[in-house]
């Protein structure tokens, strides 16, 4: 048995005076109560004749909620007859078509309910109208999510379309809320608070969770240009979007050594002007490109411009200078003398960041492991500058 | 072309009628009026499908019913018939009989006459459970086992005949003029002379063998000895009242109660059931000498073919070759009118090219065919099983998933020399 958190409500029977028992009955949807006064022997008091019914004020079985539970009702038995040899797949469309008329049932009766609690008198009924409203508008919220979600279940490409709907539809929602919060006075303690933090939240974690699912998912070539098409839908909190999911795929990559999803990032097109992040990913994969195309000296141009021009995030420098060790190993020299200046100053203030912050708690393999890539990166660029001085320096004959 | 719509209207529909239309006219029909049951407030309501665009269906799209009044109602709406354009006749679970008015110009109702405790038990409240009419002669039946006959324009009770039945009456229909024919809980179907002083029926009728309760009777329109019945086990039987004591045919329709039985009253090739199952089916009898011309296959199945209004001696071969042993092959094929189940189908209405039923799952649903191309040749193969009958077969048609299959069944012979004699000879 569950532990009961409130107390419970009290209802006093008006009618019934205050010297005396109750005694009740249940009934269907009611308890019949009484007056009486038990006493443990001897004659019992006068009775009153009086039965009074007491049931809830809340009445569930209004018209327009009843449309809503025999419709709803009937969708559900349907959905049982749903033939059962059908392999899954051939289902999911019926599922979305059954899941999309529960949807347009919820919609139809709050419409109907704000309708009635708009032009009632009777401001009670108006509240609880309202009260029965906003909950509909929230159920029919998390069921479209779920339905964008599990239901449909649509590709990562065509989820994150489904998905940024879905924000968009319901951020106007929001956005009014949060607009409402700030312009108070004290924003902390505006009663909708916590709700538009709670709201923003939510949607800050969808999208986490959509990117993730993206990285996940594989990918055919229609798909990408769909997320492409998402992420050329340019506003504020797509570019937020962008980032995001550009941070991922340098995450990811930074873990495995390589991309995922290579096709998609060759194809954001007009998108990698988003934000800086996705520009980086987008020149980074180019990078590879050309390396792969062993256009080493156009590769490595584009490599240090990343560095210096700061488009790449300092985090992601050690990658980089890692990256340009293979250059650094050619035989032929890559990088020019001055490239290699550049190079080194990338890494003396790279590793000058990084000594300031003395991280008692690494762990002592990442430190050394850390310690020997600079080194290497060291010897590498040493030996580099060397070779490229005599190069330089030596005429051609 | 078929439409259905489905209305929710918060009330479980215990009985539907359309309101009826001149025939001369070919008008569709375009009013039905609808009676609730098991509310604590009962009431009766008047609908609009807006047939002619009449009547300002701006909200609602083509075809959804709009309520034009509604008024409450004593007691659950045990039975409702229109005794003309304005009135239609209530019987009430309080035992009373009412005479509604639609005032059309105000979308008002008003009570014109009101039988209060019309049926009834020494002490206590019966049921009337059926009424019928023909202007304005009212004939009502109840649980108490009598039948009463008003008169819309007088106030008292014409005639009474006590004690006309030992059980419950659950159905009442004319047969003619001065007939009509009752069934029964114990399943006999009672005919009664009103030219006859007696109190007593004139014939009896009855399946042999289990006493099935009868729920529903309907007269074919134009072979006054042809009647549907359908009863507590879902099967339907079609009776010839002037031969023998058994039904002619006898076919499983529904898992269980059948609650009404219609045959359309200008296309009575067309019959259509309802039931407790949630199913509504239309039966339609076909006969042909080479091509199909009704065989239209699949759940969309067109209601009417285009011989809506042939004359009646064409429709009339028909139902003899059903009873008649001609020569003539026929296809009987049964068809589901409703999208998918739903909780007991209570009642329904056919009249034209449409169709409107109620259910305990508080929705009415009107099918109309809006298409005039019912292609009489159409070669479609049917899509559910036909069995070519033959002598002496029975025919039984059962739900297979959700389709009715006729099949061939055994004829079973119950002992002592009365049998169950079922055949269909086409």
């Amino acid at each position: 048995m569950e532990e009961v958190d409130v107390e419970p409500a009290v209802t006093n029977i008006p009618a019934a005076s205050d010297e005396k028992h109750l005694g009740f009955a249940w009934g269907p949807g009611d308890i019949l109560v009484y007056e009486t006064l038990y006493k443990a022997s001897g004659a019992k008091g006068s009775g009153c004749s009086f039965i009074h019914e007491v049931r809830k004020d809340e009445d569930i079985y209004s018209p327009i909620l009843r449309k809503l539970f025999n419709e709803s009702h009937h969708i559900f038995v349907g959905l049982q007859t749903i033939r059962e040899d059908l392999p899954s797949k051939n289902k999911k469309p019926q599922f979305v078509s059954i899941s999309k008329n529960y949807r347009s049932v919820i919609r139809a009766c709050m419409e109907e309910l704000q309708q009635v609690a708009v032009s009632t008198k009777d401001s009670q009924m108006a509240t609880q109208y309202g009260n029965q409203v906003s909950i509909l508008l929230a159920i029919e919220l998390i069921w479209n999510l779920c339905e964008v979600l599990f239901i449909d279940a649509a590709p990562a490409g065509s989820l994150l379309l489904h998905l940024l709907d879905w924000v968009r539809l319901h951020k106007a929602d929001v956005d009014e809320k949060a607009r409402e919060v700030l312009q108070s006075e004290s924003p902390a303690e505006h009663h909708d608070y916590w709700d538009v933090l709670w709201l923003n939240l939510r949607e800050f974690l969808l999208l986490e969770y959509a990117s993730g699912l993206l990285l996940i998912t594989s990918h055919t070539g229609s798909e990408e240009q769909q997320t492409g098409l998402a992420l050329s839908g340019t506003s504020g909190p797509d570019a937020a979007f962008a980032t995001l999911i550009s941070e991922r795929f340098l995450q990811d990559y930074c873990a495995r050594g390589t991309f995922s999803d290579l096709d998609l990032i060759d194809n954001l097109g007009p998108a990698m002007l988003l934000s800086d992040r996705l520009t980086f990913l987008g020149k980074y994969r180019e990078f590879h490109k050309l390396y792969g195309e062993k256009r080493f000296r156009e590769a490595a141009k584009l490599l240090l411009s990343l560095m210096t021009a700061k488009i790449a995030p300092r985090s992601f420098w050690m990658t980089l200078l890692t990256d340009a060790l293979p250059l650094l190993e050619q035989k032929e020299v890559i990088f020019s003398a001055d490239q290699t200046y550049e190079l080194m100053f990338c890494l003396e203030e790279l590793t000058s960041s990084l000594n300031t912050t003395p991280g008692p708690d690494r762990p002592m393999q990442e430190e050394d492991i850390e310690l020997t890539k600079v080194e290497l990166l060291r010897l590498a660029l040493a030996r580099n500058l060397a070779m490229a001085i005599v190069k330089e320096g030596t005429v051609e004959t | 072309m078929e439409s259905i719509n489905a209305k929710y209207v918060s009330q479980k529909i215990s009985k539907t009628r359309w309101k009826p239309v001149s025939y001369s006219t070919l008008q569709q029909p375009d009013v039905f009026a609808t009676g609730s049951w098991d509310n604590e407030n009962n009431k009766i309501s008047f609908w609009s499908i807006g047939n002619h665009g009449s009547s300002g269906m701006d909200d609602g799209f083509e075809g959804d019913p709009q309520l034009l009044c509604e008024h409450k109602h004593d007691g659950d709406v045990l039975d409702l018939q229109f005794l003309d354009q304005d009135r239609i006749v209530t019987a009430s679970s309080t035992g009373a009989v009412t005479i509604f008015r639609h005032h059309q110009n105000s979308q008002t109702i008003s009570v014109s006459k009101h039988w209060a405790r019309a049926h009834r038990y020494p002490c206590d409240n019966a049921p009337c459970t059926g009424v019928v009419c023909s202007s304005p002669e009212i004939v009502t039946v109840g649980e108490d086992g009598r039948i009463i006959v008003f008169r819309a324009d007088q106030e008292g009770v014409t005639r009474v005949i006590e004690n006309a039945d030992s059980s419950t009456i659950h159905a009442v229909t004319y047969l003619r003029t001065t007939e009509i024919l009752t069934v029964n809980s114990i399943g006999q179907l009672k005919l009664w002379d009103f030219r006859q002083q007696s109190n007593s029926p004139s014939q009896i009728l009855s399946l042999s063998g289990d006493r099935v309760p009868l729920h529903c009777v309907d007269r074919h329109p134009n072979q006054q000895h042809i009647v549907a019945t359908g009863g507590q086990d879902g099967m339907l039987c079609v009776w010839d009242v002037r031969q023998g004591n058994t039904p002619f045919s006898l076919m499983e329709a529904h898992s269980a109660e059948m609650w009404e039985v219609h045959f359309h009253p200008t296309n009575p090739d067309h019959l259509f059931t309802c039931s407790e199952d949630g199913s509504l089916l239309h039966w339609e009898m076909s006969s042909h000498s080479d091509v199909p011309s009704f065989l239209q296959g699949g759940r969309n199945n067109s209601m009417m073919s285009r011989s809506a209004m042939a004359p009646a001696g064409g429709n009339q071969s028909l139902i003899s070759a059903w009873l008649s042993g001609d020569s003539s092959k026929g296809r009987l094929e049964t068809t589901h009118m409703l999208p998918s189940q739903t909780l007991s189908v209570n009642s329904l209405d056919v009249l034209g090219q449409c169709l409107v039923c109620g259910t305990d799952g508080e929705a009415i649903f009107v099918n109309r065919q809006t298409s005039q191309e019912f292609n009489a040749t159409s070669n479609e193969p049917a899509r559910h099983n036909k069995d070519i009958l033959s002598e002496n077969h029975v025919l039984v048609a059962e739900k297979d998933r959700g389709n009715v299959v006729c099949r061939q069944n055994r004829t079973s012979v119950e002992g002592g020399g009365s049998y169950i004699r079922c055949s269909m000879q086409m």
